[in-house]
């Protein structure tokens, strides 16, 4: 009889991993490639458009937190795009549950040769997003004390406004890094603001805009609206006029107007009135014929 | 010379309002200073804060000026209302006088430091050998004050809560059993007892808060950071010499049922249709109200009267009720849940 007990080899199943594909379709669930590639039919590529489905109502949901004034506008060429400042940023940081540990201490650098001269302040953190569980590290903000907001404070207080500043410059670098709203085409922002009434018009206009008075909203006036041989000429002197762009004085702001370079000529014109009886005398002109370079705006006949 | 000739030559309502920028700024000037103890009215929640307080103070930014116009309306109010007390002291039964404006006072720790200090505004002194209520004026803005009743809406209340911790620790200092709240408000004041017996916990734990930070400014060492974002962004030194982590919670919660999408796509859907349905009811209810029966078109309308208790009541039954409802008041932070949702 046989009593050696047989040997039976073992079946080696590898275990399945079961991963819930509804789960999956969170931005916060690492996925690798592979993965997504393992799933039967299209399921990876579901699952794909679904987390860039949450990711883009995430920031519409952003978009429809903010106000106008928190987006500040760039134009280059035709193309416009908003900038979410700092305040924005704040605004929408709970939505995207961001955390931010701030490193090491802030780090000045002066600007110039003079000791007491203006600065720099400089801050470091590293920023982690609770909802898409994305880690940056080393994210920086910079604000300088030679900026509006902090140059006629007194030079400790003056410190610890540029060092707040830049920690409010660093948390939104953060934000706008972590949340994909750095620069938005104002169409987007538009399109979100659909029937809210907010608008981009309420936007405050950054670079590209013209002139400070005219960001503010003065319409952008510049020498070129007027063809050379019709720009205004001193009543005193018979000179050429100079174009003075839009500005704001002691009195507040001005729009851009025509005088002497002479500064004892006093007589000047509007820049409004000046392109008006350019625009009157090259229609004039046009239903002559020609042109005549030596008139003045405003004698026509 | 006309107004508009004098607009001309300079901007009116802007040269006004720099001048009275430049008055606020010289009459309720202020020199941040590191404190040598905490203030009875300075109470924080962040032991950190008393700290710095101590040892960097002196860098806090100045009050903008709109703020200090803010604290100048309010100081004028409560001298306003102290000359007042003067005279209502006559009008009362038994009569009163107003005293011991500014008494100083101090709490000491226990290694015999001032740990608190501070300066009662007044006293009310009822006559010999009765007890003398010390009273702490504040005026804040009415959207606060009105929503004031008991002394534990003074607790609840984050502007608020610091008045209520610095006349307790008056009364302690003074061993006086009860005193006195008094809120400005366009109208009559806001009155609020207060009880140093229900409240010696609160003293004695800021008192220990106050020990605790003298200890860390003697040693030159600093507790740990509050973890209340809500607390972090009020404070001043937030951002500079204090830089704790920032946390603004879990973030948005990501509901990936397509069920839950859909039936929520359908109630935006529904919603204004629900609203006119809203609309229609009760133009319906107030036009058709007492037929019992009728035809409009094509529709019938069929109505049936029900019993109904109602009560009437008067101010003043109103007013008993509320007196009786008054104890039983419990206010939570999240009592209510609104929600709305927008399609993206």
């Amino acid at each position: 009889m046989n009593t050696a007990t047989e040997v039976i080899d073992p079946e080696v199943v590898e275990p399945e991993i079961v991963r819930n594909e509804i789960e999956l379709r969170k931005p916060s669930i690492p996925v690798s490639v592979d993965e997504l590639a393992a799933l039967d039919e299209d399921h990876g590529v579901a699952i794909v458009q679904q987390r860039h489905k949450i990711v883009d109502a995430l920031r519409r949901a952003s978009i429809s937190l903010t106000n106008p004034q928190d987006w500040l506008l760039f134009r280059a060429d035709d193309r416009i795009t908003a900038y979410l400042q700092d305040s924005g940023a704040q605004r929408i940081m709970p939505l995207w549950g961001i955390e931010i540990t701030p490193k090491d201490d802030f780090h000045e650098t002066r600007i110039g040769d003079d000791p007491d001269g203006d600065y720099a302040i400089t801050c470091y953190g590293d920023a982690y997003c609770n909802v898409t569980n994305i880690t940056l590290r080393d994210i920086e903000g910079t604000r300088y004390s030679d900026e509006d907001f902090c140059k006629s404070l007194p030079p400790i207080r003056k410190k610890i406004r540029v060092q707040q500043a830049s920690v409010a410059n660093r948390n939104g670098n953060a934000v706008r890094k972590l949340s994909g709203l750095s620069n938005v085409a104002i169409e987007l922002i538009e399109d979100v603001w659909k029937g809210t009434g907010k608008t981009i018009a309420l936007c405050p206009k950054g670079k590209g805009y013209g002139s400070g008075a005219e960001r503010q909203g003065a319409n952008v006036q510049q020498a070129a609206d007027v063809p050379a041989g019709l720009q205004p000429k001193c009543p005193e002197c018979g000179e050429v006029m100079k174009f003075v762009p839009a500005g704001k004085s002691a009195r507040g702001p001005y729009d851009a107007f025509w005088a002497c370079k002479n500064r004892d000529h006093k007589k000047s014109f509007k820049h409004d009135e000046v392109v008006k009886e350019a625009q009157k005398h090259l229609a004039y002109q046009q239903q002559k014929g020609g042109t005549d370079q030596n008139r003045e705006p405003g004698m026509e006949g | 010379m006309s107004a508009a000739e004098l607009q001309q030559q300079f901007n009116i309502v802007e040269t006004v309002m720099a001048a009275w920028e430049r008055f606020i700024e010289a009459e309720e000037r202020s020199t941040p200073s590191n404190r040598p103890y905490c203030y009875a009215s300075g109470y924080e929640e962040c032991e950190r804060k008393l700290v710095l307080q101590m040892t960097h103070g002196d860098k806090v930014l100045p009050f903008p000026t709109e703020t200090k116009a803010k604290f100048r309306r309010g100081k004028d109010r409560e001298r306003n209302t102290i000359a007042d007390l003067s005279m209502v002291g006559r009008y009362s039964s038994p009569q009163f006088e107003v005293i011991g404006q500014q008494k100083r006072f101090e709490l000491k720790d226990h290694k015999g430091r001032i740990a608190i200090a501070g300066k009662v505004d007044l006293m009310l002194d009822f006559g010999r050998r009765q007890p003398q209520i010390p009273c702490e004026l504040k005026d804040f803005h009415t959207n606060v004050t009105d929503r004031i009743f008991t002394f534990a809406d003074v607790l609840q209340g984050k502007w608020t809560r610091k008045a209520a911790r610095q006349l307790l620790c008056y009364l302690y200092g003074f061993g006086e059993p009860m005193g006195m709240l008094v809120f400005t408000r366009p109208g009559l004041p806001r009155l609020v007892p207060v009880w140093l017996e229900e409240h010696y916990d609160l003293v004695e734990g800021f008192l220990q808060k106050a020990e605790r930070a003298l200890d860390h400014k003697e040693a030159g060492t600093l507790p740990d950071y509050i973890n209340d974002p809500a607390e972090c962004k009020m404070c001043s030194f937030f951002g500079s010499i204090c830089n704790p982590p920032i946390g603004s919670g879990e973030g948005a919660k990501i509901f990936t049922d397509p069920e839950d999408e859909q039936q929520l796509i359908r109630m935006i859907e529904l919603e204004p249709a629900a609203d006119e349905y809203l609309s229609l009811e009760k133009w319906a209810k107030d036009k058709f109200r007492g037929v019992e029966q009728g035809i409009a078109g094509s529709v019938f309308i069929n109505g049936k009267w029900q019993r109904d208790t109602k009560y009437p009541l008067d101010a003043e039954a109103k007013k008993r009720i509320d007196a009786i409802k008054a104890p039983f008041k419990k206010v939570e932070d999240k009592g209510k849940f609104f929600l709305t949702v927008t399609k993206l």
